[in-house]
């Protein structure tokens, strides 16, 4: 053992002896990682620490009363089950650690050091001390001198001071209503001292002090924070000597003296939208899980207002979902302000996830958005912010999650979810709105979705590491807003309104009597344009979609007043000052914080209307592409750029049925991950899928002549061409003229890559596929966005209603009302024709693509079959919403049968010739 | 109708499924020694229900 290790193990022994009452009630010995360090066996040193820790929270375990028995659990499910009733986020960072490193430790082939045990025995002491300074019971017994009532309460004060890095110095128990604590922390070479007299009231305080005779109070200590905190102020004057260079508080207020919460709500109601303005009240429905299946079901029917107000005071976590402008902004800010008006001593806080950075760690956010109401040091303001969340006291908003997740998939909601495990995972309320509803699904498949891909699987693990349980950490009601009866949001109410008649009328909406009202969908896209033209004006209206468009793909949706003034010149702004209020856009824009320094729009759905028009110009595309290597591409974006394209007139075949697809950048991939992708050159297209006429004509060409210069080079010897007629549930498909008109079907990708040479073509890649079938403005269906039942070949149509969930589609597989379901004529939908005038590409039958996934050895095919839904939440197209792997058309089969060798078939794509 | 089985990592436990429990989107169909997660049926516990496809590619991977 060096001198250098001696020393530091007799600071840590000393340091682990100042918790001897926690050693003597549990019985633990703390000298044995000591020891063991010190005989030169770091491993078992750590070995000691991990049993240690597991004593303390089976301790924790029966204190708080978790359900089950601590008994024979694991460190990990010892520190899942204590985690929520464990205040301090440092505690659970050395939970953490110390699982971390015994797991480390106990790995074959992995070399402990001396370091390791060092840091494990370093944060059990961060352990004992937390539970020693703020006086806690938790782990050993007290003495009852204190009524439990003041002992939760000095144990909260406590706590503050201990996150703010301070420790205890000493602490005094005076009476049964009469606590005193004095804590110390070093700044550099200043020591600092905080002094907390707690007791019921001043007449208590009064008798402590008359029998010490003041002497607590004679203390003469540098920097010195005092405080005198009452359980209720009891209308008994204050002892003189307190008067004088103490601050008195009642309990209920002592958060007040750390966070300025009266201003942050009057910043926050002060920021658009505005609470002053009249509004008519929104419904909705709430929606809870029902406690024997887990499914989300409706509870209650009303006003969204009182429903939230509802939830929030019994403290359960609640999303509010609801279409852009249809008011959840609105009713967050309700709920946060109306505490002031209530008197609730309920802290609420406010944050809009819309100006949060991207990639800004949701800790630097919160923290940036509070240093200024709060009087601590910047560093600390996230953990005290965490501390008051975890102490039970704190309803936190959080408004616009959608618009911070990452990537929108189950996986990037859960990594948002993640970062703010922190306030979910303790007994504070969170509420939270998004355009997007993620919890409604079946919670078996959200369950098992958790873990779909390999990201959301280290997602799971980064959980499990934390000692969180994922499938505990999102429970939420749901609440899901209406519409009103006349269909329009709050948003496009408000547009409408301010725009007046000529602007109304211009975009699409009636105009009964003075009673504005919105008709047909896509009336939101153009209200806002309306309102951008109008305030931007001819001149500068192109320039807007430039900067705002293309800072949007680009992630910026703050921006600064010299920004803006760098972009738009001093000739936007009046009298030249450059200020939000002279801002000739600022009706578009509200302020992001109070001192008025950034700005963003009043809605993130202007700014997405701009990214929109943005992409409608092709030269601009170039530039997104140019400007970011992954846009941010979100569907409201999309549905923007659909609804102001207009819907383009189908295109025509050029001649011989096939049409042309142009070259160009395209907006593609399922409405969680869109992207911009560019094809090189014009392709043609068939304008059907090959039918079974053609691909017997391809037969007879390889009766007569064999197939070998037509085959793929790569082609398995043996492989025919003749379709799997077992696989055909109509046994006479290709025989006769009754399906000639019908697609090829159950033929290998092999057969379909040779019937397309052998028509001088080529099959299409997966992604000019999907280019053909969305058009330029990378519509849900080839018609257009608007769902359709009797234009396509597909479950929903053959049930007669749309099937969105897994569930709805299985009991209409179970119910049997889907065994009818086959192909038919491939001209049998008019209205199935993509904006190049490309027949059938939504349902009827898969369709083989050149696109192979070399890894897996499989083809990928598009489009989707009569048992197949057609969509899928939220309004993919079925085009577009997934690749799927190559197989035969309904038909299970083992896994065995997708091996190269004998790749199964669908239908064949029409192939396709590349112009150069 | 085709006949699926999958094998319980931490039971061993065989359980039989058929195309219509896989509840990832897209064609459902499973390869061989694919890894998928999945709940068990209460009523029958050896059969598989809402099962996962856990290796798909990354939506990029098909567009390539």
């Amino acid at each position: 053992m060096t001198g250098e290790l001696d020393t530091r193990l007799l600071r840590l022994k000393a340091e682990l002896a100042d918790h001897a009452r926690i050693a003597r009630y549990l019985g633990l010995d703390f000298e044995r990682p000591i020891q063991s360090l010190g005989d030169g066996y770091p491993e078992n040193a750590i070995a000691w620490v991990g049993k240690i820790t597991e004593r303390l929270l089976r301790q924790l375990w029966r204190h708080h009363h978790v359900p089950g028995s601590p008994a024979g659990k694991t460190l990990k499910d010892l520190i899942g089950g204590c985690r929520p009733f464990i205040r301090s986020h440092a505690v659970i960072e050395a939970l953490a650690d110390i699982q971390r490193l015994r797991n480390r430790s106990a790995h074959d082939g992995y070399q402990v050091a001396d370091e390791d045990a060092l840091t494990a025995v370093r944060r059990l002491l961060d352990i004992l001390a937390w539970y020693t300074s703020t006086g806690s019971g938790a782990l050993s017994r007290q003495a009852p001198k204190l009524a439990p009532a003041v002992a939760v309460k000095a144990e909260f004060v406590a706590g503050l001071y201990v996150t703010l890095d301070y420790r205890l110095v000493t602490r005094f128990e005076l009476s049964r209503h009469t606590v005193y604590q004095l804590f110390v922390r070093e700044r550099g070479i200043r020591s600092e001292y905080a002094e907390l007299l707690l007791s019921r009231d001043a007449g208590d305080v009064a008798k402590v002090l008359s029998v010490t005779g003041g002497d607590l109070l004679q203390t003469r200590l540098p920097k010195l924070t005092r405080f005198l905190i009452l359980e209720e102020n009891g209308g008994i004057e204050v002892p003189e000597e307190l008067r004088q260079d103490c601050r008195v508080v009642t309990y209920d207020h002592f958060m007040d003296a750390f966070v300025d919460l009266d201003r942050h709500l009057a910043d926050v109601a002060g920021l658009y939208p505005r609470l002053d303005a009249a509004t008519a009240p929104v419904a909705g429905d709430l929606l809870t899980a029902d406690a024997r299946s887990g499914e989300m079901v409706i509870t209650e029917a009303g006003t969204a207002a009182a429903l939230l107000e509802q939830v929030a005071a019994s403290g359960g976590n609640l999303l509010i979902v609801g279409r852009p402008g249809s008011g959840k902004t609105t009713l967050l800010k309700q709920l946060v302000t109306s505490a002031a008006s209530a008197g609730a001593r309920r802290y609420r806080f406010f944050f809009d996830l819309s100006v949060k950075g991207h990639g800004e760690p949701f800790a630097a956010f919160a923290g940036r958005m509070l240093a200024p109401y709060m009087a601590v040091e910047a560093e600390y303001v996230f953990p005290v912010f965490c501390y008051f969340a975890r102490a039970g006291s704190v309803l936190c908003a959080v408004d616009g999650f959608d618009e911070a997740v990452p990537e929108l998939t189950q996986a990037g909601f859960l990594e948002l979810f993640t970062e703010l495990t922190e306030v979910l995972s303790a007994e504070s309320a969170v509420v939270m709105t998004s355009r997007v509803s993620f919890l409604e699904d079946s919670p078996q498949v959200r369950r098992l979705m958790d873990g779909t891909s390999l990201m959301s699987e280290k997602l799971i693990q980064q959980l499990h590491a934390q000692g969180v349980d994922p499938l505990r950490v999102p429970r939420f009601s749901v609440l899901r807003l209406r519409d009103s009866a006349s269909g329009e949001s709050l948003l496009e109410e408000r547009l409408a309104e301010n725009l007046g008649s000529s602007g109304v009328a211009a975009a699409g909406v009636r105009s009964d009597s003075d009673v504005v009202r919105v008709v047909g969908g896509g009336v939101l896209a153009e209200l806002l344009w309306q309102h951008v033209a109008q305030v931007a004006g001819p001149v500068l209206l192109d320039q807007v979609i430039g900067f705002f468009g293309l800072a949007f793909l680009r992630g910026a949706t703050t921006f600064g007043m010299i920004e803006l003034a760098s972009e738009f010149g001093v000739t936007a702004f009046d009298g030249a000052r450059v200020e939000f209020d002279a801002f000739g856009l600022r009706d578009l824009f509200r302020e992001v914080d109070a001192a008025g320094n950034a700005v963003a729009f009043r809605h993130v759905a202007y700014q997405e209307l701009l990214a929109a028009e943005f992409l409608r110009n092709p030269e601009r595309r170039e530039a997104a592409l140019a400007a970011a290597a992954r846009p941010r591409l979100t569907e409201q974006v999309r549905e923007f750029l659909c609804r102001r394209s207009g819907g383009a007139a189908a295109g025509v075949p050029v001649g011989d049925g096939e049409c042309i697809v142009p070259a160009g950048i395209y907006l593609i991939g399922p409405s969680h991950h869109l992207m911009l992708r560019r094809i090189e050159h014009p392709v043609r297209l068939d304008q059907f899928p090959v039918t079974v006429a053609r691909y017997r004509r391809f037969l007879d060409a390889v009766a007569r002549e064999g197939s070998a210069r037509w085959d793929h080079p790569d082609m398995p010897a043996g492989q025919v061409h003749a379709p799997w007629r077992e696989r055909l549930r109509v046994p006479g498909y290709y025989d006769g003229p009754a399906y000639e008109n019908h697609p090829a079907i159950a033929v290998s990708w092999w057969s379909a890559y040779a019937c397309a040479r052998f028509e001088g073509k080529r099959l299409p890649t997966s992604l000019e596929w999907e280019v053909a079938a969305r058009g330029t403005d990378g519509r849900l269906f080839p018609w257009g966005d608007e769902v359709d039942l009797s234009a396509a070949n597909c479950a929903d149509s053959c049930s007669d209603h749309p099937l969105i969930t897994y569930e709805a589609w299985r009991a209409e597989l179970d119910r049997g009302r889907l065994g009818d379901a086959l192909p038919g004529p491939v001209d049998a939908h008019a209205g199935n024709v993509s904006p190049f005038g490309i027949r059938e590409m939504a349902g009827n039958v898969w369709e083989w693509t050149a696109t192979v996934l070399d890894d897996l050895n499989e083809a990928v095919i598009r489009s989707t079959t009569p048992t197949a839904p057609s969509r899928r939440p939220p309004r993919a197209p079925t085009a577009a919403a997934e690749p799927a792997t190559p197989s035969a058309f309904d038909a299970p089969r083992t896994s065995h049968e997708h091996s190269t060798e004998q790749v199964p078939a669908t239908g064949v794509r029409p192939p396709a010739t590349q112009r150069q | 109708m085709g006949t699926y089985f999958v094998r319980d990592d931490e039971t061993g436990a065989i359980c039989s499924f058929s195309y219509a429990d896989i509840v990832t989107e897209g064609f459902r169909t499973i390869r061989t020694g694919e890894r998928v997660r999945f709940l068990t049926d209460p009523a029958d516990p050896t059969h598989a229900i809402y099962v996962i496809r856990l290796d798909l590619p990354d939506v990029e991977a098909y567009y390539t």
